[in-house]
């Protein structure tokens, strides 16, 4: 009986069709209407956002550091310093994108980052995650006009997860302190660099860290927003830093994903991407439904300038998701 | 047949009275096992809770176990929640596995070793805690399943006693002196692990083993080890066990190469998933990790390091009992095979590891015990206490899950009880008192067992030494 138990559980985990979603969403004048499908018990979340003139990301890029391990040593005494295995958190945000329907993904290195950079007139709607503590010199040295910058203020969306913005660069094998590097990339320096980590407070940013199910309470080398203009802050708080935070820079933005590395901080920096947002972003609508087999619905978005809809299944424990532009 | 009983006042003496009708000392024991695991049922932890509800949400997102991260072991138990998670969703109509409680957030006990706080890096250390409250029915069908594999451990150690002993009676009592086990309740009724289940499939092996089905036998070693990596410990005197019993038949290779093969084909099929998409190391990355602050030495990083030197202090010790059981025949192999495994999972104990650990010590130490040994009965009796130390340590941040989906205790009452036991500073003593204590407690029952075992031979062998010297 026991055997007859693992293997009816090694089937259910390998094979699929046994958990089966599905969204679909129908836009109309002044109303989009959504059916979401499951073939078991469930709840599902409909999110309906407005993004203003701001584009959401459609496709990322992300930057696995080649010397990552190399230099590491250099920083490690730092306050807040975790030496993880970033290939492997570069392929888990993947997947925890997959899961939500947002499968526009590649990782590449120091020259395919160069690339993506150098195709400023491509910048609106790409972005590029960065897992690593230091960008190489190619397209970052602390100067103004570096091209991550220019590709940032084109119109790209760059999210940073893990360590200080913008604190260092790599020229060759040697790792160079960029001292202005959060006010580069931010306007000013307000990175939570003294390890302060576990937050004990919710940002509600209007109902948003609650509709997309954020959970991540963690502000390790996140931002305190208070003085930044044209930015939004959500998930949780600690010492007025921020677990996320995106800060609009010139058309495009950057987008911090606070905590130390694990899968609480990988959902939520694949909500935030899969989910559209952007620093303009504002909740306008939702639903949170207990259903089974299908269900269906339908928001007014006469008030939304840029409507997105994001339907995801699994609540906390998300199992699908899907985002629908109008 | 039993008369019955008159039934009368309310529905709790009926309940007693239903209860004492039942006869059959099994049952009765089983009954009262039942009756104590519904009651602690509602102190389930959060913590570990929260972790299978992640593997199930990976499992149910067609990630299998190690697509997502969140699952850490070898894949049996992932399988096992696998097909739970199953029955869960469809008939037990779980839509939402759990939920996020802010007011949690407020417990020092969510620091983490990023903390200035000293205490509230302690507690988090000791007493690491989740701010997800997963449902109560996922929580429960949980709970009923592990019951279900106390019982059967019970029950293979009563078969046990019954076989080797002959006598019902002793066997009777190791039966309820491994259900009623207070660290039996606490790893399946409140802590939510799996101990256990590793636990009745290693004596289902030992049991197949004894009955001469040593392909069966190995297959199930197979499971055992990988659920949870301790059997490995034992084989070897599962082998020595096969020499003993088989030699002078000429039957001893073969009934080798069996139990190999038995436990080669479970391990084959178990990780064949992971030998198809070309990463076996996925199911060991417990022993490894992805994470790590190399600017600090910490007591976590000292700890690894010195429990590798216990678990290969314990080679010798396998291999040592391994060679009594295959030198002495077979009548003695039995009592050796059993006290081999009681002496190396309580050896590797040593080195102060979590209270559920201890439950591979239980089944062994109870044969023991219930056969006759009362110098054992310290070990058990201070192994329970500890146990129930450790609830009473955890007891207020345990009720979360209740607080949250029924209301019971009130939410903002157990958040305070809570911040009074967990508060950094001089808030956290009680904690710490009480939790230090419960560890001491089983730490004592573990030598109390050292001393009954090894006492006499080691005070022998000293005085031997002492007259050698002085004469």
């Amino acid at each position: 009986m026991i055997i007859a138990l693992v293997l009816a559980g090694e089937l259910i985990a390998t094979q699929p069709g046994i958990y089966v979603y599905d969204a679909d969403a129908d836009w109309q004048d002044g109303l989009v209407g959504y059916e979401v499908r499951s073939s078991v018990n469930s709840v599902y979340d409909a999110v309906l956002l407005d993004n203003g003139d701001r584009v959401p990301v459609s496709e990322l890029f992300i930057y696995v550091d080649e010397h990552y391990h190399e230099s590491y040593g250099e920083i490690a005494h730092l306050p807040g310093m975790v030496h993880t295995d970033i290939r492997f958190y570069a392929e888990q945000a993947a997947r925890a994108l997959a899961v939500r329907g947002f499968t526009a993904v590649r990782t590449g290195g120091t020259a395919e980052l160069a690339e993506v950079l150098a195709d400023t007139g491509s910048a609106t709607g790409t972005g590029v995650l960065n897992l690593s503590y230091a960008l190489p010199s190619e397209v970052y040295t602390g100067d103004p006009g570096d091209p991550v910058l220019e590709w940032v203020h084109a119109g790209g969306t760059l999210y940073w997860t893990g360590y200080e913005v913008g604190g260092w660069y790599r020229d060759g094998g040697s790792l160079h302190r960029a001292e202005n590097g959060q006010e580069l990339f931010l306007g000013s320096a307000c990175v939570n660099t003294g390890g302060v980590s576990a937050a004990t407070g919710m940002i509600p940013a209007g109902g948003l860290t609650e509709a997309l199910h954020l959970y991540n309470a963690d502000v390790l080398f996140g931002l305190d927003v208070s003085g930044l203009d044209d930015c939004l802050a959500l998930g949780f708080t600690e010492a007025g830093y921020a677990s996320i935070a995106l800060v609009g820079a010139g058309d495009g933005a950057v987008a911090v994903i606070a905590g130390t590395p694990d899968f609480r901080r990988t959902d939520d920096l694949a909500q935030v991407i899969a989910g559209g947002l952007t620093p303009s972003t504002v909740l306008i609508d939702t639903e949170h439904v207990d259903f089974r087999g299908t269900a269906t619905g339908s928001f007014d978005i006469r008030d939304a300038s840029a409507p997105l809809l994001y339907i995801y299944v699994g609540g906390y424990y998300l199992t699908y998701g899907e985002a629908f532009r109008g | 047949m039993a008369e019955p009983r008159p039934s009368g006042g309310g529905p709790l003496r009926r309940a007693v009275d239903a209860v004492l009708g039942v006869r059959h000392p099994l049952l009765l024991i089983a009954v009262i096992g039942l009756i104590v695991r519904l009651a602690v049922m509602p102190l389930i932890g959060a913590y570990d809770s929260d972790y299978w509800a992640v593997i199930v949400r990976n499992l149910q997102a067609g990630e299998g176990l190690y697509g997502l991260e969140g699952y850490y072991y070898t894949p049996v138990w992932g399988y096992i929640l696998g097909a739970l998670s199953l029955i869960q969703t469809s008939l037990l109509g779980i839509g939402e596995l759990g939920t996020l409680v802010l007011e949690a957030l407020q417990l020092p006990a969510f620091s983490d070793s990023m903390s200035s706080d000293g205490t509230a890096q302690l507690l988090a250390a000791f007493f690491p805690m989740t701010a997800m409250a997963t449902d109560l029915a996922f929580n429960f069908s949980l709970n009923i399943m592990l019951f279900a594999f106390d019982i059967a451990a019970a029950y293979l150690v009563y078969r046990l006693l019954a076989e080797i002993t002959g006598d019902r009676r002793k066997a009777t009592a190791g039966f309820a002196l491994v259900l009623l086990c207070p660290l039996i309740i606490l790893t399946s009724s409140v802590d939510g692990m799996f101990d256990t289940v590793c636990v009745v499939m290693m004596l289902l092996g030992i049991m197949l083993l004894r009955r001469g089905d040593t392909f069966l036998a190995g297959a199930m070693i197979s499971l055992a080890v990988l659920t949870k990596f301790f059997p490995l410990f034992i084989c070897p005197l599962l082998i020595a066990y096969i020499i003993s019993r088989y030699r002078g038949t000429g039957e001893v290779v073969k009934h080798v190469l069996l139990a190999s093969a038995g436990f080669a084909l479970v391990a084959l099929v178990l990780l064949l998933p992971q030998i198809l998409e070309g990463d076996v190391t996925v199911c060991f990355r417990f022993l490894t990790d992805r994470i790590s602050s190399v600017d600090k030495i910490s007591l976590m990083q000292i700890g690894g390091v010195v429990r590798i030197l216990v678990y290969a202090a314990l080679v010798p010790l396998s291999l040592a009992f391994s060679y009594l059981i295959a030198r002495r025949g077979s009548a003695e192999a039995d009592s050796l095979l059993l006290k081999g495994c009681l002496m190396i999972f309580v050896a590797m104990m040593l080195f102060p590891s979590p209270a559920r650990y201890l439950v591979f010590t239980v089944p062994f130490l109870v044969f023991f015990l219930a056969a006759g040994d009362r110098r054992l009965r310290t070990g058990w009796i201070l192994i329970s206490a500890g146990a129930v130390l450790f609830v009473v340590a955890g007891c207020t941040a345990l009720l979360t899950n209740m607080a949250v989906h029924a209301g019971m205790p009130p939410l903002e009452a157990m958040m305070a009880a809570a911040g009074s036991m967990y508060a950094g500073g001089l808030g956290a003593i009680p904690f710490f008192t009480v939790y230090v204590s419960a560890a001491a407690v089983q730490y004592l029952g573990l030598l109390a067992v050292l001393r009954a075992e090894w006492g006499d031979t080691l005070r022998h062998r000293l005085s031997t030494i002492a007259r050698r010297r002085t004469g």
